[in-house]
C-alpha cells in the first residue's frame, strides 16, 4: 500500500477540498493570478492560517509591497499578524535589492531562524528585473527551488498573469513547480468573476475543475462545492 | 321437472331493444364525461392532469416538464398548489417573474407558501420591487449561474425534510441569457444536485421537442413530461 501523503493543511477555506487534504508537504507552488484575483490574500491566509492554527511558522517574502502595506491588508480581514510577528510565528521581510543571491541566503537565514514550515515570495513576477539573461534567469531559479525544497519549507511563489496570457516565469511553473494555482479575475459582459483551478499538483489528486471564489471580511473563499459555469479564459 | 319456458317472439325482440338502449346510455355516459372535462375551469384541468402525472411518476425524480405557452404561468403555480396541500416543502427558481408578481398570484389562488425558499434571478435584472424575507434571495440576473447554483444549494441545506421539491421555471429564459452549451452544463449540475438531495425535480421549459437543447437536456431527466 502506497504511504499517505504528508501535507500541509492550508486552512484556506475550500482550498484543502480541491486539493483533497493540502499541499502536499515542502512543495513547491506557482500561485499565478491575473491583478485582483487575490493572490496576496490567499498567501497572507497560508501563513496566517499555518501560525494560528498548525503551529507552523511562516515567513511572508515580499518584493514589492512594504510590510506596513501588507500588515494593513492582515488588518482588514481582523488577522493579528502584527502578535504573531512579536511571537515570531510569522515574520514579513519587505527585500528592495535586486540581488538574486543575497535574496537567496537571506530566505535561507530567517527560515532557519524561527524554524519555518511555510513560505512565500510575492510576487514572483519582480526575478524579471533581477536577470538579463534567459539561460541565467533559469538555472538561478533552479537553484532556488532546489533550495526551497532543502530547507524543508512549503513555498509558494506569486506570478501575474499578463494580459497577453504569457506568464512563465523562466519555466519555472513548467519544470521546477510542484504545483501551479491559478486565480483567475475575468470581466464578463457586465461584471467581474473571481474562480481558481489547480493546474497540477506533485502528489496528489486534485479538483479539476474552476471553482469560484469570494473574497469575505474573513478572508478568501473558495466555493470547492460548486464549479463555475461562467465561461473564462 | 318442468322445464323453463322459451322466449316468445316479442320477449326476444324487446330484450334486443333493451340491450340497444343501454348500449345507446353508456355511450351518452361517456360523451356527457368528456362534455363534463371539457366545461371545467382551466385550473381544474391542470390539478387533473398534475394529479394524473404524479402518479406516472415514481416517488423521486428529475423530469423536463413541457409546457405550451398559453397555459405556462398556470401550470407552475398549481404545481406550487399540488406540493402546498399535499405538505411538501421545496425551492422555486424564478428566471421569469418576480417576487412580487409571484406572491401576487400565489395569493389570489390561496397557495400557501411559508415552506418554500425563493430564489429570484428576475428582480434585480428588471429593476422591480424587492420583498425582504428569510427565504428570499435575489441573484443579479439569469446569466449568473454559479451565484444561482450556489443559491439552490443554500436553499437545499435550510430544508431538513426528506421530501422535498425543485422547480426550476424555467429553462427557456435562461436559454435568452446564456449560451446553449452553459445551460446543458448548468442543468447537468444542478439535475444530479436534485438526485442528491432525493428531491422531486422540474425544470420547466415551453415545449420545443425537435431543438436540439431540449433533446440533450432531455437526457439529463429521468421523464420528459408534457403537460
Amino acid at each position: 500500500m502506497a504511504a499517505e501523503t504528508k501535507r500541509t493543511v492550508t486552512g484556506v477555506s475550500g482550498l484543502d477540498e480541491i486539493l483533497f487534504g493540502g499541499i502536499p508537504i515542502n512543495n513547491l507552488v506557482v500561485i499565478s493570478g491575473d491583478p485582483g484575483s487575490g493572490k496576496t490574500c490567499l498567501c497572507l491566509e497560508f501563513l496566517y492560517m499555518g501560525a494560528t492554527k498548525y503551529n507552523e511558522p511562516g515567513i511572508y517574502v515580499s518584493l514589492e509591497e512594504s510590510e506596513d502595506e501588507i500588515l494593513r491588508m492582515a488588518d482588514n480581514f481582523g488577522w493579528e499578524v502584527r502578535k504573531l510577528i512579536a511571537e515570531r510565528k510569522l515574520l514579513i521581510i519587505a527585500v528592495e535589492l535586486y540581488d538574486f543571491d543575497k535574496l537567496k541566503n537571506t530566505i535561507e537565514d530567517v527560515v532557519a531562524r524561527i524554524g519555518a514550515k511555510r513560505l512565500v515570495i510575492d510576487p514572483g513576477v519582480v526575478f524579471r528585473l533581477y536577470f538579463e539573461r534567459e539561460l541565467d534567469a533559469r538555472k538561478r531559479i533552479l537553484s532556488l527551488a532546489r533550495m526551497l525544497k532543502r530547507i524543508g519549507c512549503t513555498a509558494i511563489i506569486t506570478n501575474e498573469i499578463a494580459l497577453d496570457k504569457t506568464s512563465s516565469l523562466f519555466g519555472l511553473e513548467e519544470y521546477v513547480a510542484d504545483g501551479v494555482i491559478l486565480l483567475y479575475h475575468t470581466k464578463l459582459e457586465d461584471r467581474f468573476v473571481r474562480s481558481i483551478g489547480i493546474l497540477k499538483m506533485r502528489g496528489t489528486k486534485i479538483s479539476e475543475k474552476l471553482h469560484p471564489i469570494e473574497i469575505t471580511k474573513e478572508g478568501i473563499k473558495i466555493l470547492a462545492k460548486h464549479e463555475l459555469f461562467e465561461e473564462v479564459e | 321437472m318442468a322445464g323453463k319456458k322459451p322466449p316468445s317472439s316479442d320477449e326476444k325482440v324487446f330484450e334486443h331493444l333493451k340491450r340497444l338502449d343501454d348500449a345507446q346510455e353508456k355511450k351518452k355516459t361517456s360523451k356527457a364525461d368528456e362534455e363534463l372535462f371539457e366545461l371545467l375551469s382551466p385550473k381544474r384541468n391542470i390539478d387533473l392532469r398534475i394529479e394524473k402525472m404524479f402518479q406516472d411518476l415514481p416517488e423521486k425524480f428529475v423530469v423536463l416538464l413541457l409546457e405550451k405557452v398559453q397555459e405556462y404561468a398556470m401550470i407552475s403555480l398549481r404545481l406550487m398548489h399540488f406540493f402546498s396541500e399535499n405538505g411538501i416543502p421545496g425551492i422555486y427558481i424564478s428566471t421569469n417573474k418576480p417576487l412580487s408578481a409571484l406572491m401576487e398570484s400565489l395569493n389570489a389562488q390561496k397557495i400557501n407558501y411559508k415552506n418554500v425558499f425563493f430564489v429570484d434571478a428576475v428582480t434585480k435584472t428588471i429593476n422591480a420591487e424587492i420583498i425582504e424575507g428569510a427565504n428570499f434571495v435575489y441573484i443579479d440576473s439569469p446569466k449568473n449561474l454559479t451565484d444561482l447554483s450556489v443559491a439552490i444549494d443554500a436553499g437545499a441545506q435550510k430544508i431538513k425534510a426528506e421530501k422535498k421539491f425543485i422547480i426550476f421555471d424555467s429553462l427557456s429564459t435562461l436559454l435568452v441569457y446564456n449560451k446553449a452549451g452553459v445551460v446543458e452544463k448548468f442543468t447537468h449540475s444542478v439535475a444530479g444536485k436534485m438526485r442528491t438531495w432525493n428531491a422531486k425535480g422540474f425544470f420547466l421549459m415551453v415545449e420545443n421537442r425537435q431543438d436540439e437543447t431540449t433533446k440533450t437536456i432531455a437526457q439529463f431527466c429521468d421523464e420528459t413530461v408534457e403537460i
